[in-house]
């Protein structure tokens, strides 16, 4: 029943059963929020609110003219069928893949680099003067006490060819190795 | 009688499958006559115009009124209480 309409006496007078009901019906105000429609208004009782959820309701769907529909509605009754608006997608648009980017030679992996064929480069040197070093002793051993046969100094011929060869290549390969460096600095 | 009432109540209609459009006068005009048969004790009278009432209702031509709406309620309560629904 509707208490914020009062029920005349004369209506229901305060013996009739049907009184007590009336009276003891207190108006609750609890509404709930039907999904907006697409197009006009949801109202209910004729105002535009929520749809009381204790209570029977007419409903009504209101674009312009005659409303779409009137239905009179228990608690327990749904809506009838009508366009609900679009929710916004609240979900996060998915960002961009990460473009990879080349990385950047930095002065200090370049320098670190440089360090790195630099040391190499000084190793190669110090092999190849080793190698001259070691050329140098089969000659000083050559012209101090020279080989008494042949095969002896087949021998010191071959080692010294070794050392020298050995001395020119490590020599060689630390300029190379010594150009790179300079050049990754 | 109370099979009838819980169909009658249940009316749900698009403004366009109504064969005639109602006005909130005669949904009015007929609570007016509903209200008094009840105050006459004229059952068959009562039964008859509130479940014009609820035939009318779907067929409205406009918003309804808060004050007509609140009175179909109460008519409602009484045609329901008279079907044996005291709820």
């Amino acid at each position: 029943m509707a208490p914020d309409v009062p029920l005349p006496a004369d209506l229901l007078p305060a013996t009739h059963p049907a009184r007590a009901l009336f009276d003891q019906s207190a108006p609750d105000p609890t509404t709930s929020a039907p999904p907006p429609p697409a197009r006009g208004a949801l109202r209910f009782d004729g105002a535009d609110s929520g749809r009381p959820t204790a209570g029977p309701t007419i409903a009504q769907l209101v674009v312009e003219g005659p409303p779409v529909f009137t239905a009179y509605l228990r608690p327990d009754q749904d809506l009838p069928a009508y366009a609900v608006a679009a929710t916004p997608d609240v979900t996060p648009a998915p960002s961009p893949e990460p473009v990879p980017v080349a990385p950047k030679k930095t002065a200090a992996r370049g320098g670190a680099l440089g360090w790195s064929l630099a040391a190499g480069a000084g190793a190669l040197a110090v092999g190849s003067g080793v190698s001259a070093l070691v050329a140098r002793g089969k000659k000083q051993t050559f012209e101090d006490q020279p080989p008494g046969n042949r095969s002896d100094l087949a021998a010191l011929y071959e080692s010294n060819r070794r050392a020298s060869t050995a001395s020119a290549v490590l020599l060689g390969g630390a300029g190379l190795v010594g150009a790179a460096a300079v050049i990754a600095w | 009688m109370v099979v009838a009432a819980a169909l009658l109540i249940t009316p749900a209609a698009r403004a366009g499958s109504c064969p005639t459009p109602a006005t909130a006068a005669q949904v009015q005009r007929s609570l007016a006559q509903a209200e008094t048969a009840w105050r006459a004790a004229d059952e068959a009278t009562f039964q008859l115009r509130m479940e014009e009432v609820l035939l009318q209702l779907p067929c409205l031509d406009a918003v309804v009124a808060p004050r007509l709406a609140a009175r179909v309620h109460r008519g409602t309560g009484l045609w329901l209480f008279a079907n044996g629904d005291a709820e």
